[in-house]
């Protein structure tokens, strides 16, 4: 089955460059290695129809009507052992704390820019900056509830940062189902490893929400705010509130009187506390913002100026997430903590600073350009993939604003076998850890390993030929076999 | 409990005990026209029957041309242009579910989620005609597994109670339609009425599923007025009106706790009228004053109390003040 695997100039997460298994991946790899693929092919099937039958899918509208597909899910883990992980771990807690701070700055004294840390015009250019939140104090100063952080290794295999998504990172139910799915139908592969547990995770989550009610109240009344049944992450939704026993709510279902918010009941209506959003700022509020967005609710922003009710994440936080921003992580980090970053950034240029502008534009045809406000992969030059053409057509699009560009080198991202039916083939990976935010800092042990299943392609998207794996954080090195 | 979660459990039910009286009476239909053997004509006029139970005879007959075996099935079990479809019964059962899969037990999802991908792939099939008593025998049972799970793992709380008052009311309702469909059919053009009339109320009792209860209490002889008694006020057989109409009111009674506040009262009402009507009421006395009128005013009735039961309840968009 690894006959024709190849390892390349990338980082392979289980194999050495000798193709011996790593220390902590050789009991894996040798069960791998005596499975019946017939065996494989047969469990993979029932994997996917267990998707299925929990509707665990994403739809897709290229057709006339929607057609429902499962995100395919290989079975090969990503492993983490235990050092790799408390590194990490506090690498993430760091970067999560310095947002925080950051967040916090930003809506109040601004000190972080009038020490000339961050450039202003940057911060209060930024689309995600919203001024109607400014000066407003949240419940423990925490913006951020829940953030999504997305992790790449290098062709040397050290963690960087790709993203930070501190608005509505979702993804959190399928770790769950990726586990769920493992346990289920390869339940020996877990025999001589012990995983870390994601059983307790919800109560941590919920008391997180309950953490950061207004006001300190105790018992508060906490709703998950989901556009609905037709938003692509809806699962995601109803599986968080109904694991972490909050209700459900939509838009509709919510009034504002008087500055408070209510939620309406076969009874009446019922005061609410805490607001879990998945609803984008811009839709939130049509008082406030969009005034077209139905999936809101009207005075909601008022609410929360007025101390009422909390809005988790904070409204506001994508000034922290941006793409220009993100370069400036590591100096926030410094600023704020008096820390080194543990966890460093992938490089960026910003094209705003003429000497990173000049190398950029030698070396198109290297790198990876971005516009800083657009998002999934939208608007983005490839270097190495791109015809001559195309460069000179971004060249122009770069030179009419250079600032609202950033570059960045072409990743190697790192890789790990997935199966292919008859073979395992070298595929990339990526990996988003949730962190939360409250009482105290907690990092969800793993994460949502991505996988892009096209041989050869970068994309872990899953609308475009990405899966999931599941992810093992050890509790201890396997025992040696 | 929000309004529109109740909103959901309450249609969820109601859709999914639509499917299956809806997979109930076509099954009959095959088996009983394959014993009378009857002329085409007849047997058109017996599917015919069946769109007139669903209610949309009208848009039945804007897209078929006539009404053969495979247009009514497919009307009847998979037309999305049929409110009343099998399909869209599910389709909205489903999409209720999933509005509310966070409530209700995971099992009960995947159940109604199965049941969806299984009619969807019948439907997208190149289907026969001999096909359709299983795909039947799939939707009644698909339905029964969905109401075990409901009665073995639901608390009886909020959640289950608006699921017992959709289901009931639902049920209360398609009885008094077949009922009524088959009641004022005349049977009298046939030469060998006797045998006809047997045949008629027996498949109207099997598609209830009530051909063996109905024995052991009137023994095997099958008379109109008997009929009529045990659909409309047997309190014993589950899908009788009087059960029914209990049932909803029970569900009532536990919801509120026994109580009657000012924003209940007119549901209260209702539901006590119709059932004291059918508790007081003999079967001579129903069919005395006509059956068909009786069965109409049972009929909207029982919409009345659907409607009373959304605006106590705020089901639906109804603004709250």
């Amino acid at each position: 089955m690894f006959n024709s695997y190849k390892l390349d100039e990338f980082f392979d997460e289980m194999l050495q460059k000798d193709h011996l298994p790593r220390d902590y991946c050789k009991p894996f790899h040798e069960r791998l290695n005596s499975v019946d693929p017939n065996d494989l092919q047969e469990r993979y099937e029932l994997a996917q129809s267990d998707f299925l039958r929990q509707g665990i899918t994403f739809t897709v509208y290229s057709e006339t009507e929607g057609t429902e597909r499962t995100m395919p899910f290989d079975f090969v883990p990503k492993i983490i052992p235990p050092d790799e992980w408390a590194d990490l771990e506090r690498g993430l807690m760091q970067r999560f704390d310095a947002l925080n701070a950051f967040l916090d700055d930003v809506y109040h004294e601004q000190q972080i820019l009038k020490d000339g840390v961050i450039p202003r015009d940057l911060v209060v250019n930024c689309q995600h900056f919203f001024e109607q939140v400014a000066g407003i104090d949240l419940p423990r100063r925490q913006h951020i509830f829940m953030a999504g952080i997305d992790l790449i290794r290098d062709d040397s295999g050290e963690y960087r940062v790709l993203e930070d998504n501190l608005r509505n990172p979702s993804g959190l139910s399928y770790v769950f189902q990726n586990r769920y799915v493992m346990r289920k139908v390869y339940p020996e592969f877990f025999n001589q490893y012990s995983v870390q547990s994601l059983e307790q995770q919800f109560s941590y989550l919920h008391s997180s929400m309950a953490s950061l009610a207004p006001q300190n109240k105790s018992n508060p009344t906490i709703v998950l705010l989901t556009p609905g049944v037709y938003n692509s992450a809806y699962y995601d939704h109803s599986y968080i509130a109904q694991r972490s026993g909050v209700e459900l709510v939509e838009g509709r279902d919510l009034v504002v009187r008087e500055r408070e918010v209510f939620m309406k009941t076969a009874r009446g209506l019922k005061q609410v506390d805490v607001i879990y959003r998945r609803i984008d700022d811009e839709f939130l509020d049509p008082l406030e913002f969009r005034e077209d967005s139905l999936l809101g609710v009207p005075g909601l922003v008022d609410a929360y100026r007025a101390g009422n009710i909390s809005i988790i994440n904070g409204i506001g936080n994508g000034v922290a997430d941006d793409k220009a921003i993100y370069h400036f992580v590591p100096d926030m980090i410094r600023y704020y903590l008096n820390e080194e970053p543990l966890v460093k950034n992938v490089d960026t240029y910003l094209l705003r600073y003429e000497d990173q502008l000049e190398y950029v534009l030698d070396h198109l045809s290297e790198l990876v350009v971005k516009h800083t406000n657009a998002s999934g992969g939208y608007n983005m030059l490839i270097g190495p993939h791109a015809s001559e053409e195309e460069i000179e057509a971004y060249r122009k699009q770069i030179l009419k604003n250079p600032s609202e560009f950033i570059a960045q080198p072409t990743i190697k991202l790192s890789r790990l076998p997935a199966f292919k039916g008859d073979r395992f083939a070298a595929c990339h990976v990526d990996l988003r850890v949730f962190i939360f935010g409250g009482e105290k800092t907690h990092v969800f042990p793993g994460g949502l390993t991505r996988v892009a299943l096209k041989e050869g392609s970068l994309v872990v998207n899953s609308s475009q030929g990405g899966g999931a794996k599941d992810t093992w954080v050890l509790e201890e090195s396997p025992a040696n076999v | 409990m929000l309004s529109r979660v109740a909103d959901s459990l309450y249609w969820l039910s109601r859709n999914v005990e639509r499917a299956e009286n809806n997979a109930r009476l076509i099954a009959v239909k095959l088996t009983s026209r394959l014993e009378n053997a009857n002329p085409t004509e007849e047997n058109n006029q017996n599917w015919y029957e069946l769109i007139e139970i669903g209610g949309y005879q009208q848009i039945f007959n804007e897209n078929y041309s006539g009404c053969d075996d495979r247009s009514v099935v497919e009307f009847l079990m998979f037309s999305m242009k049929n409110p009343n479809s099998i399909l869209n019964a599910i389709t909205v059962a489903r999409e209720n579910a999933r509005a509310v899969r966070e409530i209700i037990p995971n099992e009960l999802w995947e159940c109604i989620n199965s049941f969806y991908l299984k009619l969807k792939s019948y439907s997208k099939s190149r289907w026969e005609m001999d096909e359709v008593n299983e795909f039947c025998e799939t939707i009644k049972k698909e339905s029964l597994f969905f109401q075990g799970i409901v009665e073995a793992t639901m608390p009886r709380g909020d959640a289950y109670l608006f699921m017992e008052m959709g289901k009931h009311l639902e049920r209360a309702e398609k009885t008094a339609r077949i009922l009524d469909v088959f009641y004022h059919k005349n049977l009298d053009q046939y030469e060998n009425k006797e045998i006809v009339e047997y045949h008629h109320w027996w498949s109207v009792l099997q598609s209830v599923s009530g051909h063996e209860a109905y024995i052991k209490m009137y023994r095997p002889l099958i008379r109109s007025k008997d009929v009529a008694e045990f659909f409309i006020l047997n309190m014993d057989f589950p899908r009788s009106m009087i059960y029914c109409i209990q049932k909803v009111r029970n569900a009532f009674v536990a919801l509120e706790e026994g109580e009657v506040e000012h924003y209940s009262e007119s549901l209260a009402k209702e539901l006590e009228y119709l059932a004291n009507d059918l508790i007081d009421f003999t079967i001579e006395e129903v069919l005395y004053q006509d059956a068909h009128a009786f069965l109409q005013s049972f009929q909207r009735r029982c919409s009345t109390i659907g409607h009373y039961i959304t605006r106590t309840y705020y089901l639906g968009e109804v603004a709250i003040p």
